[in-house]
């Protein structure tokens, strides 16, 4: 994740993140525990968000690679450009057991027209 | 330590509750630049194999903002309490001893209950009631000299190293310690907190109050707020013998 989704996404590797996602996913359903011990153990909460972090890993990669433009501090090499026509909206992700389903939302503009972040 | 060294030699004080007996295990984690105690103990608890090669569990510990403002991971560093998530590698001596607070319940490991410390928050009623029902609007202007005193206070995070070190809190005393008295004199600085203060001042004039302080001044050597805490308890001194004699003569 902090290799290719982070700053700076290309697509190709964001297909290969999600990819070694899925690989963990599936390696998950075979997870042990250093410490079994019933009181106060730090193991056990740790391997339960492991399993929430990896879904949630996966919206963020998909939602990513559907977006094909730079916006705010996110570049993609390959789509240097905002791209305000097909991807003004927020992207929603929905829990599903394969894959993550993305939603899109509009974004209200009824009082400020959207218009480019200039810094000079 | 100005020579680079490859490991790092810990120390750690294991113990599964507080029913059984203590043990010592040595960790090797190798070093990297700039590694405080709490990334040494997430290296343990990727590997959790001891010096001598023997498979072991993750040392449980407390942590949350990683940076010094919420007092969870305040633990006995080589003899001395303070937080592990500024403890740098780089500034203790090895081997690098870690081991639970020893005046609150243990749970696990290095990590302890400090439910006592906002059980004392409570008693010393540290806030400033507003029921909201109405709105009381802006309130007296602080002096700028009251903001200084008042931010200093305000930094405590009730993080249990001024009792740590103090010699009269243990489980045969009732004190409330002096990061709950530094919060009777912070509200009772503040404008609006000022109406409490008699009240503020009654919880902290019977047993486990200000007369429990021993006065060995080692809370004020230990808070890594650097908050004037023997400065507090004088000061709150002060407000309780007027008030006291106050009561005497007002009936």
């Amino acid at each position: 994740m902090t290799d290719n989704v982070s700053v700076l996404r290309y697509n190709k590797n964001l297909e290969k993140t999600d990819a070694e996602l899925q690989k963990l996913l599936e390696r998950y359903q075979h997870i042990s525990l250093s410490d079994t011990s019933r009181g106060a153990n730090p193991v056990l909460p740790f391997a339960r968000e492991l399993y929430n972090m990896l879904h949630l890993a996966r919206a963020i990669t998909i939602g990513a690679l559907n977006r094909n433009e730079s916006r705010g501090a996110h570049y993609k090499p390959d789509f240097p450009e905002r791209n305000d026509k097909d991807f003004l909206k927020t992207s929603k992700m929905k829990y599903h057991p394969d894959r993550p389903m993305i939603e899109w939302e509009d974004v209200d503009q009824r009082w400020i027209k959207p218009r480019p972040r200039k810094y000079d | 330590m100005t020579e680079i060294q490859k490991t790092v030699r810990f120390k750690i004080k294991r113990q599964k509750d507080s029913e059984t007996q203590p043990h010592w295990e040595e960790f090797d984690i190798p070093y990297r630049a700039g590694m405080n105690v709490i990334t040494a103990l997430w290296d343990i608890a990727k590997n959790p194999v001891t010096a001598n090669g023997q498979k072991t569990t993750q040392v449980a510990w407390d942590a949350s903002c990683l940076e010094e403002v919420c007092g969870a991971c305040t633990m006995v560093i080589n003899g001395k309490v303070r937080q592990s998530c500024t403890a740098l590698i780089d500034h203790l001596s090895q081997p690098i001893t870690l081991e639970p607070m020893t005046k609150f319940p243990l749970v696990r490991d290095l990590r302890v209950n400090r439910q006592r410390m906002f059980d004392a928050l409570k008693r010393v009623k540290a806030w400033i009631p507003i029921d909201g029902t109405y709105d009381l609007g802006e309130g007296p202007k602080l002096s700028a000299q009251e903001q200084q005193i008042g931010y200093v206070l305000s930094k405590c995070m009730t993080c249990g190293c001024c009792v740590e070190a103090c010699p009269q809190y243990n489980d045969r005393s009732e004190f409330v310690g002096a990061a709950a008295l530094s919060q009777v004199r912070l509200f009772n600085l503040h404008p609006t907190g000022k109406m409490q203060k008699e009240e503020r001042l009654e919880t902290i004039m019977g047993s486990g109050g200000i007369e429990d302080c021993g006065n060995s001044q080692n809370c004020v050597e230990v808070c890594p707020k650097e908050i004037p805490l023997t400065t507090s308890i004088a000061e709150l001194n002060r407000q309780t013998t007027l008030y006291g004699f106050k009561k005497i003569f007002q009936k």
